[in-house]
């Protein structure tokens, strides 16, 4: 089992470099260059996987990244990354992959017992197994999934480091084959800037595999040339082990570019993996093809792989797909094959080939020189070999090809080389929205309209000879280039001159018959990933899924991490077949991103941990982190929420805090308040129009307060605005609600009233702003203002209850507002944001001989709701007026403004209407939950009637008692009567309808 | 990723934008007179197409500035942005 | 401080100053905190009397085109939308002095010096830095020295001046100052960062 396949010489490995790698715990040896697959292969190794749903053994079948069987696990511990494509996978030093589904173990799995009763296993099994009883559904799916499976996600965090960036360009090529490379060099030389991205480690595709030589140099060395030139352009940036995996709106791309997934770890401070989001002004898709599998009976053994696979594996690897290796074809492109492995010294078995006619292909001029035998309107109608192929059926097909007649050969063989035909790789041309066209003669859907800015050249645009690549590259990339500004002064056009003959007619023949009918004995397998087999599509078919989009997802053809690759056309040529339809007419599923897995990590980035979401610091945070405030989040500030002493519960600072401002003096850091400077001649028409209460008359130094509505007479926000100058106001908003009263101002300043002369500026940030609330408040003040009559002498009327004063704070020049929203005494003073520490600190030092205290947003909370006043975004949700809420008085008869009209709908005037009231609950411990329903009635058995809900509620320290705000139906009507709030643990609380002023409803102590 | 082409910024990616819906639909000014019915289809009432749609858009994270859309709304193809106050674009290419 | 107060910018709690370095020539970024600019929103149409009104009193054009600015020694001129600017100053007077420069016009300047945290990156990384947060194209054939943009750098909103080849000063939310250097420090680490006191 041990024996080589690696050729003698040959092949893009540096044999001079082994590579250690590990293999489910075994040690093998590669070459740098190598992929795991390759690598596996050259150590004989044959059986890599176990099928999804059957666990039949699988082995290497392509060598790319439309690989659906060898997917392993790389890695271990936090840094596996399961489900990789072999075939993908770069050989490092130390490399660890370990195979997946299956249990002991890869040889002797007890899952293959599902082989045994796949009769009873059809397409649609577990929807029609599992369906009753209902409830035992989770119990199935939870024990469906540990058997039928992909890989595991590991459950640390990875410990790598993952990237994202934008970049712009004016022509992405997709692809560095023949056609790709050539449209870099056309659009290269324009001047353009240009992004060359190809999914592996160097660049030219086919080039590397290809034997033939092109103007006198081998192929690899044209494309090696051509890398050269492009790099040396200032303008072209070449991504290699970048997959373009989405193209979105607006050629808006998405390419995984595997930084460092070839390297045993990263190298410090680079990431592992990179995302680009890319907007190119044109796209050039240069993506190649994908060969199809032949759907013939037991066509999944290991061994079995895909022509052109082996031809890589061969020519670029220097390894050959087995020692007798059968070549099984139903067009020209595998005769190569034949006389390559023929020249590297290999034992062809034999060309079976489903054609009856011979083959123009100059390769298949030569198989009788080389001495190959081939079988023309033969198939092979079966294989045999349990964990690898030992031997393969072949007989001669009828002239419709639909049975197979005549004496069964048995030829021995330890691989199959099998090539169906090619699909153009269209999956980033139909994921632009480009619609796809079948053509017959190549029997696959080629690039139809684009509707987007893009070209597809060469096999993906269905054109396979080596010359078209070259030129559809080179004009592709040239009239891009040119689209998007740009043309060569002096037109080099450094193509080979490429003879490689046009591939001769495909024959479908779809399934492959063998001895037996379609589902009876061996399967014939069209999609390798997801274990569906044409029976199953056969039975899709019957049961009466006719569209294409139904058929994937009850077969889940074409689902998985390869997506279908190499069976979607296949799978559909099946289904046209049982409908009768022509496969244009049955028509392909949407292609959607991403092209191939792209990991978590590479589309979070950096965006994790402490970069997640911005924080939000006030000038004054540094103080709050180092007294050990406890936080809440407001938006995308972190507020102090309240002031923990040593072994103080929530609710025992809470309790402290809001009693020092009841009974002496609290200062809050307030600088999260919205605050928009609006200035002109119209000032306060605009406020006339935003704000529900009329403003033409407030004295300049005064404040007043507003509530401001939608144009559907709903709460949008509310707040102190002071009047400044004649023409000058500054509003307040709620915390984080600047920018969204800011661009409700600018909406109608610009779209609707452009005449009227009033601008607005957000202020926000540029001030810090302290609140001092307390009968002591006056006092501190006092300690340190200067140039303010506070009006310690002489009474309110110096500096009364809204209004707005000038002068100096603790040194500082400050704007000090006289306003409550606690319902005591209070200040709030502005300074310069980069003063604000300086003025809380000297708040807190003149403060200490009142016992002043800083309050968090918990006991502001509770300090206003003990007045019934309202927290927008708390008591309103955007289904509540100012009506609802008692604000009568606020609504303006003398004016228009925004919402007014909608306030007089008759829906909006109904007595039943939710409306804000206060609950006081019958046990004054008892704190109801917010959000929390209420009821009419001692609640019975459900359903009940909703009569509102509890939109605020805390303990009240100052009262001594549990209060609540709530929106109720016909609240103001209700006032005396008893609801109740059912609840979760206890049956229900029942509770009192009162005012929502809860403490001095008269107001007496902010006018204090 | 709409790339959205602001009438003073030039193209800008769509998160720098804020959708403001429908365009060019005027606040009456006889508010008062009207019936709760044409109120309500003032504040509530909006075409939604399949296919050309002028719609507001803010550049709230560039200029600041309000502006017109003809946008295909099956496509999201931009067909022309211009700025309030101005015309309609026949949308002709 | 002109007016002698203790004063914090927005970036005081990191203490920059302990981090900064001398020696720069391994760093692909150089980041610098420059405190207390005088920062003036200014709105108003860009007639040709105001235009010279503030050329007269400012001794700076007023640039009209979008995404352009205009500088004049210390002085700079932002522009940040149509009819809106952002004057950028040493001189702390400057507010008072356009005010009484333009009693009588609809002309409205704010100050707005503590809104703003300013940091410049420079480096012959600067562009890399800022492709990883933010979709503004800075070639150099769209966005050369000289142009101003408001757009999104990572997720916080920001100003950003190309002032030479390598150098871009980000005008920030002062909130958002410690989130976005932490951002750029951490965008920064693959080229290598210097912290630089400003001069």
């Amino acid at each position: 089992m041990t024996r080589s396949f690696r050729t003698g010489e040959g092949g893009r490995i540096d044999r001079s470099k082994p590579i250690g790698f590990t293999f489910d715990g075994k040690t093998y040896a590669g070459f740098a260059g190598d992929t795991l697959a390759s690598a596996l292969l050259a150590n004989g190794v044959r059986l890599v996987a176990r099928s999804f749903k059957y666990h039949r053994p699988r082995g290497i079948f392509s060598a790319g990244a439309e690989e659906p069987n060898a997917l392993v696990r790389v890695g271990d511990g936090a840094r596996a990354l399961p489900n990789t494509r072999a075939t993908q996978v770069e050989l490092y030093e130390g490399l660890a992959a370990y195979s997946q589904n299956n249990w002991p173990s890869l040889r002797f799995d007890a899952g293959a017992a599902a082989n045994l009763f796949s009769r009873l296993l059809p397409a649609g099994f577990y929807y029609k197994t599992f369906m009753r009883p209902k409830r035992m559904w989770q119990w199935y799916e939870r024990r469906i999934r540990r058997a039928a499976g992909m890989g595991r996600a590991p459950d640390a965090p990875d410990p790598d480091l993952y990237d994202k960036r934008h970049a712009h360009c004016d022509v992405l090529i997709v692809g560095g084959g023949p056609a790709g490379l050539s449209a870099a060099l056309a659009a290269g030389q324009t001047g353009a800037r240009v992004i060359l991205a190809d999914e592996q480690s160097e660049f030219g595709g086919t080039l590397l595999g290809e034997t033939g030589k092109l103007g006198g140099a081998s192929a690899a060395d044209w494309a090696a040339d051509a890398v050269a030139e492009l790099s040396a352009m200032p303008e072209v940036r070449l991504l290699p082990r970048a997959t373009v995996f989405g193209y979105y709106d607006h050629n808006h791309l998405g390419i995984a570019e595997r930084v460092a997934d070839h390297l045993p770890a990263p190298t410090a401070g680079t990431p592992r993996q990179r995302l680009w989001k890319v907007r190119a002004k044109q796209v050039v898709l240069a993506a190649g093809s994908h060969e199809r599998p032949l759907v013939f009976a037991d066509n999944d053994r290991p061994g079995i792989m895909l022509a052109g696979a082996a031809r890589s594996y061969l020519n670029r690897y220097g390894v050959r797909a087995g020692s007798r290796v059968l070549i099984f074809t139903n067009n020209d492109s595998a005769y190569p094959l034949a006389v390559d492995l023929a020249a590297a010294g290999g034992d062809v078995a034999a060309v079976v080939d489903l054609r009856p006619a011979a083959s123009q292909h100059p390769a298949a001029w030569r198989m009788d020189e080389l001495k190959i035998e081939v079988l023309r309107g033969y198939a092979v109608a079966g294989t045999k070999g349990r964990l690898r192929l030992k031997s393969a059926t072949v007989m001669a097909l009828n002239a419709d090809g639909n049975e197979v007649a005549g004496g069964a050969r048995e030829i021995a063989c330890d691989a199959i080389a099998m090539s169906g035909g090619w699909s153009p790789a269209v999956h980033l041309f139909s994921q632009s929205r480009g619609a796809l066209e079948y053509d017959e003669v190549l029997a696959a859907f080629v690039p139809g309209r684009a509707v987007q800015a893009t070209r597809s050249a060469g096999a993906c645009n269905g054109s396979f000879d080596l010359h078209r690549c070259f030129l559809e590259g080179f004009d592709a990339g040239k009239a891009a280039a040119a689209d998007a500004g740009f043309t060569a002064e002096d037109e080099q056009r450094p193509l080979p001159a490429a003879t490689q003959a046009k591939p001769g007619p495909v024959r479908m023949i779809n399934p492959v018959p063998s001895i037996r009918p379609v589902g009876q004995g061996p399967k014939h397998f069209v999609d390798f990933q997801n274990d569906v087999t044409a029976a199953d599509i056969g039975l899709a078919a019957r049961e009466g899924y006719a569209s294409v989009e139904h058929t994937k997802r009850y077969t889940t053809t074409g689902m998985g991490t390869d997506q279908g690759k190499t069976s979607s056309l296949n799978a559909l040529g099946l289904l046209a077949d049982q409908l009768a339809l022509a496969i244009p007419d049955v028509g392909a599923t949407t292609f959607r991103p991403p092209y191939t897995p792209v990991t978590f990590g590479a589309l979070a980035g950096r965006d994790i941990g402490e970069l997640y979401a911005p924080l939000r610091r006030t000038p004054m945070q540094r103080w709050h982190e180092d007294a050990g405030a406890a936080f809440e989040d407001v938006g995308q500030w972190k507020r102090p929420f309240y002031y923990p002493r040593r072994s103080e519960t929530k609710e025992q600072a809470v309790r402290r805090e809001v009693l020092a401002v009841r009974n002496s003096v609290g200062i809050l850091d307030a600088s999260t308040l919205g605050k928009i400077d609006i200035k002109g001649p119209d000032a306060a028409a605009l406020l006339d129009w935003i704000y529900t209460n009329d403003w033409a008359r407030l004295g300049v130094g005064r404040c007043r307060y507003g509530v401001m509505c939608r144009e559907d007479g709903m709460v949008l926000d509310d707040g102190v605005t002071a009047r400044l100058g004649e023409e000058h106001f500054l509003m307040h908003t709620t915390s984080g609600n600047a920018e969204r009263v800011s661009a409700w101002l600018e909406e109608w300043l610009q779209t609707e009233w452009p005449a009227m002369r009033a601008r607005c500026t957000v202020v926000t940030e540029h001030y810090a702003t302290v609140a001092v609330a307390g009968p002591n408040a006056r006092r501190l003040l006092a300690a340190l203002a200067a140039g303010i009559d506070l009006g310690i002498d002489m009474g309110n009327a110096a500096f009364p209850h809204m209004s707005v004063r000038e002068g100096v704070v603790a040194g500082i020049p400050a704007r000090v507002f006289r306003v409550s929203y606690t319902g005591e005494l209070s200040y709030e003073i502005n300074v310069k944001a980069r003063h604000g520490l300086t003025l809380w600190r000297a708040l807190l030092t003149a403060g200490e001989r009142f016992g002043v205290m800083p309050f968090g947003t918990e006991a502001m909370h509770v300090l206003r709701a003990e007045k019934g006043y309202i927290m927008v975004g708390q008591e309103t949700d955007g289904t509540v007026t100012p009506l609802d809420l008692g604000m009568e008085r606020a609504i303006s008869t003398r004016k228009d403004f925004l919402g007014k009209r909608s306030l007089s709908r008759a829906d909006m005037t109904k007595p039943d209407r939710k409306q804000l009231v206060g609950l006081l609950t019958e046990d004054p411990d008892d704190v109801l939950p917010e959000g929390a329903h209420i009821v009419a009635e001692q609640p019975g058995k459900p359903p009940l009637q909703a009569q509102g809900h509890v939109t605020s509620s805390y303990y009240s320290p100052t009262l001594g008692r549990s209060i609540a705000l709530a929106l109720l139906r016909g609240g103001r009507g209700q006032l005396g009567r008893q609801v109740f709030v059912p609840r979760e643990d206890c049956g229900s609380s029942a509770a009192t309808v009162v005012d929502p002023a809860f403490y001095d409803p008269k107001g007496v102590r902010l006018h204090g | 990723m709409l790339r959205i082409p602001c009438p003073f910024c030039g193209p800008r990616d769509e998160s720098e934008f804020a959708y403001g819906g429908e365009a060019h639909i005027a606040r009456p000014e006889n508010s008062w007179t009207l019936s709760d019915g044409d109120w309500a289809d003032y504040v509530f009432m909006r075409t939604n197409p399949k296919g050309r749609h002028a719609e507001r858009w803010r550049h709230s994270h560039g200029c600041g500035r309000w502006f017109n859309a003809l946008r295909d709304t099956a496509t999201h193809e931009i067909v022309a942005t211009y700025r309030i106050g101005e015309p309609t674009p026949t949308g002709r290419r | 401080m002109a007016d002698g107060l203790p004063a914090q910018g927005a970036l005081a709690h990191r203490r920059l100053a302990a981090c900064a370095v001398e020696e720069t020539r391994d760093a692909g970024v150089r980041l610098t905190e420059m405190p207390f600019r005088v920062c003036i929103n200014m709105r108003a149409q860009a007639t040709p009397e105001v235009r010279t009104i503030l050329s007269q009193h400012a001794g700076c054009g007023l640039p009209v085109q979008p995404m352009e600015s205009a500088r004049r020694g210390t002085l700079g001129a932002l522009w940040l939308g149509p009819e809106e600017w952002l004057l950028v100053s040493g001189s702390d007077d400057l507010r008072d002095r356009l005010v009484t420069a333009f009693r009588g016009h609809f002309v409205t300047v704010t100050d707005v010096s503590d809104a703003y945290c300013i940091v410049r990156l420079a480096g012959p990384a600067a562009r890399d830095v800022l492709a990883k947060g933010c979709g503004l194209d800075t070639h150099d054939s769209v966005f050369p020295p000289g142009k101003v943009a408001r757009s999104l750098l990572a997720k916080a909103e920001v100003t950003l001046h190309r002032t030479a080849a390598d150098v871009f000063e980000i005008y920030v939310a002062r909130s958002y100052a410690d989130y976005l250097w932490r951002w750029l420090e951490d965008a920064g680490a693959e080229y290598g960062v210097a912290v630089v006191e400003a001069a």
